[in-house]
């Protein structure tokens, strides 16, 4: 009946610098199964897909495609066997435009085509699959999801029949990935296998036909997703019991305001109106939550209060100061610490874990302009200790970290400057279900250690859990500021698609 | 455990050097030479001792025009100014120690000049948006013929009509037990560019803006000072070789300009080749230096014209430096195209 898409047997690698990501992992998928992988941070999920994807090579073990068995010299390979993949970090040129990505990717398997054929092709995958992308506009000016989006077009533009999907949805809002879901349901039902990893139990539950865990390199289990909960699924991953509740920190009325934004007006990169008339007040001890679908104006509205974009109108203060024309520098010296929403940003991958772990605060580490790297060593080596980051060493360079543990560097880099205000994008992208639990706690407990805190995540759960206040920001406004428990479902979905309330 | 890791470099450049010299014999087979009496010859350990000294002068002002290279590329920058900001500081030099005397002033003068030049390119590109590998390019042509006019019209030799004046001896950069000052001087120099690079907050800094513009705004700091620093460290060191030549080397300019011409291009390649890493740089300048020294026998031993010596040694440099160039280019233009979008 079914047969196998992929085989993998006894499959290890080992990194040029000895890490050993995986350790004899074997594996079926069968064909045209939605198959989920779950694994903690660090367990060898993204080793074992680009192996898959022949982008490096095992250092012991077989894999089978369709019953034939592959040595692939290069991701080519793979993709003449019909695998296509999307990487947990994206690999489109943010200087051009979608359409020129695309057409990039088709004329490296198709000599001679032209970018005619890649807009034809485009349109007509995206009518075959629903995955609505705007062909003309440039890369780096979509929100994240959009570029996720543009990611798997490319992939199904090549027709894969396998797709492998790395962490496809961290980056989503709930409808957004109610939308890919179905996509890939119809995707399924085209005959197409998938291969699905995720960090997030409730959506392995609810989308996938099986499911595979990995721990340290090695399959602890494998099961049909129907017969196994949630807790069950977390246990195997973690190897013990995870609480999935974080308690919230509670506003206090007439707490002192920490951060305050006043009638905020912001521009886009293409000069378009992003923020329009924000006002907004994070007290001390509190969480103050930003729900909303993405692209509504989030990023522009953090970025001009950590001061890396440009104020249009409006006011900011920190601490009773206004920061409205002062420099990110000064910002970040009176107290307050960003965690940006990307990686690629926050995060130098050239630079080594220790090097990167005082990226936004080399000032306080130096003397007379020259660095004491054993104050960097010490913030490094606690970083790494708190937030359990895993690395070979201090001076490994940040790019051979997965995904979590790069994540977990930036954003407990911020955390461990003990700032006065936390403006934190997407703290939890990546993160395994330990992982989230730990930042989600220590968040809160900042928040509750008198910090203030200014969330933004497209994870509306992770927002009504942690906040003391959710505001609901759409098409560039606030346009409501309550406590989570005051918002009723029907509210909040009619919000966040823009309905004034 | 990541020692292996830091090894792939060096694997790379060892397949290069390899490939390098697989070209060099293809191209002298080409031309009817034998490669294997040629390259034996070009890698003549013999010739090699018996010309230590000399190879390692020549190293000198290559080192420093690599660092000049190499730091502004860690920014994310092109220089390809150097060999302008070279001349300058020869120029500058050989003017102030042959009024002064003074070795030290010279070798300082030199350095103001290199820098100064470099942070007028850096200003350009940083504040009007101009290229800066257009500005270099044409600087570098302008300088040559300025320090031409100065050498043949203002400070013209009494004795010699085609060479400038010398400097006086108290001037001149000599040996120690058989080291050249120079040589010191450069290797100095570029344990000093190291140090600058990874250990002080301005090459943290410089190396951050290089990776991302982005991110060392994110981060607090400034790319267009990181860079504008770069260029300014970058030209001193450049003005540094200059004044090394002419203090240590030639102790005056030719009309030809022939111990200046190309001592910065060359530069970038010995740059490329240590992989922009000013510890590596050293190395890289003896090697080259032997390379470029040893292709001239061809000349003497096989009647080879000169233009052939000048192909082998460029054909072992582009392969050496060819993989690592690529990749950077292909940096540089992508972060070309972002700074020209945001204006
Ligand atoms: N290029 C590399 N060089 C050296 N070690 C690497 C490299 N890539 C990954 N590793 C190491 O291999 C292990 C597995 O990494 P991998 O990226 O496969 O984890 P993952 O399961 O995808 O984790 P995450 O959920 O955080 O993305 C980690 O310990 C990581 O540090
Ligand atoms: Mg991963």
């Amino acid at each position: 009946m079914t047969r196998p898409a992929i085989v993998v047997r006894d499959v290890w690698k080992v990194y040029p610098d000895g890490t050993v990501a995986l350790r004899g992992v074997s594996l079926e998928i069968d064909e045209g199964e939605i198959h989920g992988v779950l694994g903690e941070n660090g367990a060898g999920k993204t080793t074992l897909m680009r192996i898959i994807y022949g982008e490096i090579k095992p250092t012991r073990g077989e894999i089978e495609v369709f019953g034939k068995k592959v040595r692939f010299r290069g991701p080519w390979d793979a993709m003449r066997m019909g695998i296509a993949m999307v990487y947990q970090r994206f690999t489109l040129v943010p200087t051009m435009s979608v359409l020129e990505n695309l057409f990039l990717a088709l004329s490296s398997v198709e000599r001679g085509a032209r970018i005619s054929d890649a807009r034809s092709l485009a349109e007509e995958t995206m009518e075959r699959t629903g995955l609505r992308v705007p062909l003309d506009a440039r890369v780096e000016e979509l929100p994240v999801g959009l570029q996720q989006r543009v990611e798997i077009l490319k992939a199904l533009m090549r027709r894969a029949r396998v797709l492998i999907l790395d962490e496809p949805t961290s980056v989503l809002s709930p409808l957004e990935v109610e939308a890919l879901f179905s996509t890939l349901r119809k995707l399924k039902e085209m005959g197409i296998t998938i291969v699905f990893i995720t960090h997030k139990l409730k959506e392995v539950k609810e989308v996938t036909d099986r499911v595979t865990v990995l721990r340290r390199g090695r399959v602890v289990g494998s099961a049909v997703t129907s017969e196994v909960s949630e807790v069950d699924l977390a246990r195997m991953m973690v190897g013990r019991e995870v609480l999935m509740k974080v308690r919230r920190a509670e506003s206090r009325e007439h707490a002192k305001p920490i951060l305050v934004v006043k009638d905020l007006w912001v521009r886009d990169d293409r000069g378009l109106p992003a923020v329009k008339g924000v006002s907004l007040e994070v007290r001390e001890g509190e969480v103050l939550g930003i729900a909303g679908v993405q692209g509504n104006g989030q990023r522009e509205l953090v970025e001009a209060i950590a001061g890396v974009r440009p104020v249009e109108k409006g006011r900011i203060e920190i601490n009773g100061i206004d920061v409205t024309s002062a420099s990110t520098e000064e910002r970040y010296r009176l107290g307050l610490a960003y965690v940006p929403e990307s990686r690629d940003i926050g995060l130098v991958l050239d630079m080594s874990v220790a090097e990167n772990s005082v990226l936004t605060r080399v000032r306080e580490v130096s003397r007379a302009g020259l660095l004491s790297m054993r104050r960097i060593l010490e913030i490094a080596s606690e970083v790494v200790r708190t937030f359990a980051v895993v690395t070979p060493s201090l001076s490994t360079s940040v790019r051979y970290l997965s995904g979590g543990n790069q994540q977990k560097l930036m954003v407990g880099r911020e955390l461990a400057k003990r700032p006065r205000v936390l403006v934190v994008s997407e703290p939890t992208h990546g993160l395994d279900v330990a992982a989230t639990e730990f930042v989600r706690r220590t968040i809160v407990s900042f928040a509750e250690g008198g910090g203030a805190v200014l969330l933004v995540s497209s994870d509306l759960e992770e927002v009504m859990q942690l906040s003391s206040r959710v505001a609901i920001m759409s098409g560039g406004r606030i346009l409501a500021i309550k406590k989570p428990s005051e918002y009723s479902l029907e509210e909040l979905g009619l919000l966040m698609g823009g309905a004034v309330a | 455990m990541p020692r292996v890791e830091k090894l792939l470099p060096l694997l790379e450049v060892g397949a290069s050097i390899g490939v390098g010299i697989g070209v060099a014999a293809l191209v002298l087979f080409a031309f009817g030479y034998n490669p294997g009496e040629c390259l034996a010859a070009i890698f003549d350990p013999h010739y090699l001792v018996s010309n230590a000294g000399f190879i390692l002068s020549n190293a000198a002002p290559l080192i420093c025009t690599a660092i000049a290279f190499a730091i502004p590329a860690l920014a994310g920058l092109f220089n390809i100014g150097s060999e302008g900001q070279m001349y300058l500081g020869a120029i500058t030099s050989l003017v102030v120690s042959y009024l002064t005397g003074n070795p030290f002033l010279g070798i300082a003068s030199g350095m103001i000049a290199g820098a100064g030049l470099a942070s007028l390119i850096a200003f350009l590109r940083l504040w009007l948006n101009i290229n800066e590998v257009v500005t270099s390019i044409m600087l570098n042509w302008t300088l040559y013929f300025v320090v031409l006019y100065i050498v043949t019209q203002v400070i013209p030799s009494p004795q010699a009509g085609y060479r400038s004046v010398s400097i006086p001896p108290s001037a001149r950069i000599g040996s120690i037990y058989g080291v050249p000052g120079v040589l010191l001087i450069a290797v100095g120099a570029a344990i000093v560019a190291n140090y600058i690079v990874f250990r002080t907050r301005l090459g943290y800094t410089i190396r951050v803006s290089g990776f991302s513009p982005k991110t060392a705004t994110y981060a607090g700091m400034n790319p267009r000072t990181a860079s504008l620093y770069s260029m300014l460290l970058a030209g001193a060191f450049a003005g540094l070789g200059g004044a090394l030549i002419v203090q240590g080397i030639v102790y005056y300019i030719t009309d030809t300009m022939s111990s200046l011409y190309g001592v910065g291009f060359t530069g970038i390649g010995v740059a490329l080749l240590a992989r922009n890493m000013p510890i590596a740089i050293p190395l890289s300048a003896f090697f080259i230096s032997w390379v470029s020294l040893g292709s001239t026998r061809l000349e003497l031993l096989f009647g080879a014209p000169s233009e052939l010596s000048q192909v082998v040694t460029g054909a072992i440099l582009i392969a050496l430096a060819a993989p690592y160039a690529f990749r950077l280019i292909v940096h540089y233009i992508r972060s070309w195209r972002l700074v020209k979008a945001h204006g």
